[in-house]
């Protein structure tokens, strides 16, 4: 099992990322309609605040007034450099918060991820082994409504019941016992949906295989099928398939930091664009387009070591 | 404690974004004011003027003790005030020549005419004055710290800061020994941890929010009107709205009443004039109110040559009664209010485009002059006294959040006098106040509530500062001696 040429395949593929992904951010960033240093202005000084005099006082400070290309050179050269420059709104250093942020957001993603396999494994199994079942039939219905409900909606939903009808949980905030749990319920949810039929499809595929049948009729258990067998042969494309789920993850977490005031990348996002605070914005997108380079090389990992015959193609 | 509200943190600089620091209560100014805008002393204990208002004398208060164990002087002060005349910060607003010291205790500020409302200036969060070894050699800011009875434990931004109590302070023991504050920027989420319970004070509730708390009979809401108007900006120099009739019928079309007991559920709101009734020597009691008159809205348009036509929309010449309303939704009431505008417009026959964005395209589109209608809430009070915000709304060039297009020597002469020689009998103000209500530069929809949700562990002491710079939480009491 060689590691070496996936990883450098995907670092590769991340420095063409972060590129590619500054670049687009930066003409993203300049295509928004408003003026720029009216929307820094506002962020800084607070809407009250904004005038004429200040957004140029930004301007010049800032130099926004500068022509395209030379601030696109000047973002490209500093992020060669590794530097991700200071933030136009509270002067900080972007690195310093998007490190602190990721932090939360790892936690949430992680957190996220777990509840999404607590719920989509046992669910997908049972499914899988009665193919047409209550079960199978049941958990689809439910599936597809999970993954059709909006993350915000599933949100507020988890939040008044959990929270305001049951009290058991905080509604926001992220210090408080439990504060993690209904923002990964939220996002492991939308996750555990689609998950739940990944498996089951795998568990079906593999339990119509010869081997599967050979292995029970050399008498072992059913037990000891499930875990030798359909398991470990059902957990590649499930594993693989958890790759593509990332994009899901990533783009929920901007929208579940929001409602609960989550202090992590995505809330960071959002702010930043709102306020045109284009270093946050530029070294947020990048943190995420890397963020997700790195855990598919994790996943390509994960699916070799579970499956070392597969090769690379030649 | 507890508190949340839809403050994002910004910086350290407290030239810039200070104003948590004052509300949290770390940082203090010369001057304080109370609820009806009278200046009172803060860091300075008295103030003395020239004879020709030319020259302004501060005398610090003795024996402050910054967070750090220092002690307020009155060469750093004066460089602090130094450092806050740097544009945009609010001192800049003032026309002063030099800022220095005298002594241990005396700070000077000679201006180059006179300005009656330097005083204001000088509560404002912008002037607040830090340790000397809160700044680093280049006058960068390094931490934060000032002198208010609570001092800063934690500053994460944008969304969380913690503080403690100050045992230096000269005002003694307090209820609350320290706060956590966490910004929520979502009403949706402000209004659920209120019906949870879920923090101490929660700011920023919206009407049909707070009815919603209210349902749970734990739950307390202090409501306070505040010094801010919803508007209607007005470009004046539009060619459709130039004419002072379409200006006139815009006015009478909107019906106030609906939408302040409809939209903000308090039929009290309904603006009958600009200055709300708090803005004492700005509001004029016997002014007649602005009302809904529709009939009276559509002769004043078919007068102006806007003529209906088969679509109810009216026109003149090749031209339909088309307008773009900008507006924001920072304010969660205000695409709502935007909404209702846009019908009762219509039924005069005037086509609205809404357009929602961010509250920065307002000042932007004032510059370019393309802005129509703006739907804003503009804060008269941003500097206590509202003279600041009426220059800046309605003197020469009009404002970003006032006036556009609009030109009226009376009222440039009048805010001139009142910079110059004050206004001892209301007189200039009241002026002011007529012009604005007959000519309708802008025009008032409705006054403003501001609302805190309290938790049952709020014994009381809890008010507003209509000012918005403090939210006194140094007088908060709390039940069973929790902080």
């Amino acid at each position: 099992m060689k590691l070496a040429p996936i990883l450098l395949r995907r670092l590769i593929q991340a420095v063409l990322v972060a590129l590619v992904i500054s670049t687009l951010a930066f003409f993203l960033m300049r295509s928004l309609p408003g003026d720029m240093a009216f929307r820094v202005a506002a962020g800084r000084y607070g809407p009250d605040m904004v005038s004429v005099a200040a957004a140029e006082a930004v301007r010049a400070e800032l130099g926004l007034g500068r022509p395209m290309l030379e601030a696109l050179g000047i973002w490209l050269g500093r992020l060669a450099s590794f530097d991700l420059g200071v933030s136009f709104v509270n002067g900080g250093s972007v690195a310093a918060q998007l490190g602190h942020e990721l932090g939360y957001t790892l936690r949430l993603a992680c957190a996220a991820a777990v509840a999404a396999f607590i719920i989509a494994v046992p669910v997908g199994v049972a499914a899988g082994s009665r193919p047409g079942g209550l079960m199978d039939r049941g958990s689809l219905v439910v599936s597809v409504i999970l993954r059709s409900v909006p993350p915000f909606l599933m949100g507020l939903v988890l939040i008044i019941v959990f929270s305001l009808q049951l009290q058991w949980l905080p509604s926001a905030g992220y210090e408080n016992r439990g504060s993690d749990i209904l923002p990964a319920l939220t996002l492991g949810l939308g996750l555990a949906g689609p998950m739940s039929r990944i498996v089951r499809e795998a568990v079906f595929q593999v339990r119509s295989q010869p081997f599967h049948l050979f292995a029970r009729t050399k008498g072992l258990g059913a037990r000891a099928v499930m875990l030798r067998h359909t398991l470990r042969n059902a957990a590649v494309p499930v594993v693989a398939y958890s790759g593509t789920q990332l994009a899901l993850l990533i783009e929920g977490v901007v929208v579940v930091e929001s409602l609960f005031s989550w202090p992590g990348i995505g809330h960071a996002l959002v702010h930043a664009i709102f306020a045109r605070d284009v270093p946050m914005i530029q070294g947020a997108i990048l943190v995420m387009s890397l963020g997700y380079v790195a855990l598919n090389a994790l996943i390509d990992i994960a699916v070799r070591v579970i499956d070392p015959r597969v090769e690379e193609p030649a | 404690m507890r508190v949340i509200g839809p403050w994002d943190l910004g910086g350290f600089d407290p030239t810039k974004s200070g104003a948590m620091f004052s509300r949290l209560q770390i940082a203090e100014t010369l001057i304080e004011s109370d609820n009806a805008g009278t200046p009172l002393p803060g860091l300075a204990t008295g103030w003395t003027t020239s004879p020709d208002g030319l020259v302004w004398t501060f005398r610090l208060r003795p024996a402050v003790l910054f967070h750090d164990g220092s002690t307020l002087n009155a060469a750093h002060t004066a460089w602090a005030l130094r450092r806050a005349m740097e544009p945009p910060a609010t001192l800049s607003l003032a026309p002063v020549a030099d800022i220095t010291s005298q002594g241990d205790d005396m700070v000077i500020i000679r201006l180059t005419k006179p300005f009656a409302p330097l005083l204001h200036l000088l509560s404002h969060t912008s002037t607040q004055i830090w340790a000397p070894a809160a700044f680093g050699p280049n006058g960068d800011v390094r931490n934060v710290i000032a002198s208010g009875p609570y001092r800063l434990t934690r500053f994460e931004p944008p969304l969380r800061m913690d503080t403690a109590f100050f045992a230096g302070h000269r005002g003694g023991p307090r209820s609350v020994k320290g706060s956590a504050y966490m910004t929520v920027s979502r009403m949706e989420t402000r209004t659920l941890i209120a019906e949870g319970r879920q923090a101490d004070l929660i700011y920023s509730i919206d009407a049909p929010s707070a009815r919603h708390i209210l349902a749970d009979s734990r739950n307390q809401i202090i409501a306070a009107q505040m010094p801010r108007t919803l508007i209607l900006k007005v470009n004046s120099g539009n060619p459709k709205l130039a004419d002072l009739r379409v200006r006139r019928a815009i006015s009478l079309a909107i019906d106030r009443q609906g939408i302040a007991s409809g939209i903000l559920l308090d039929p009290s709101l309904a603006a009958g004039q600009l200055f709300p009734p708090m803005l004492q020597g700005w509001h004029d009691p016997d002014l007649p109110p602005l009302g809904r008159n529709v009939e009276q809205a559509g002769d004043l348009l078919s007068q102006a040559g806007w003529l209906r036509e088969g679509d109810g929309i009216r026109r003149r010449d090749d031209q339909s009664l088309h307008i773009t309303l900008k507006t924001y939704s920072d304010r969660a009431e205000l695409p709502v209010l935007a909404a209702a505008l846009q019908e009762q417009l219509r039924l005069v026959g005037i086509a609205v485009e809404v357009q929602i964005n961010n509250s920065s395209d307002i000042p932007l589109s004032h510059r370019d002059k393309t802005v129509e209608l703006a739907l804003v809430a503009r804060n008269y009070a941003n500097f206590v006294d509202p003279t600041i915000s009426v220059i800046q709304d309605f003197g020469r060039g009009g404002g970003d959040f006032g006036a556009t297009g609009w030109v009226n020597r009376p009222v440039e002469q009048a805010i001139d006098d009142l910079l110059t020689h004050g206004d001892p009998d209301g007189r200039r103000r009241r002026g002011i106040a007529q012009v604005l209500q007959a000519e309708l530069p802008v025009i008032p929809i409705s006054w403003y509530m501001e609302r805190v949700a309290l938790s049952d562990r709020v014994a009381g002491g809890v008010s507003f500062d209509p000012y918005e710079r403090t939210l006194r939480i140094a007088d908060v009491r709390l039940a069973g001696g929790r902080s």
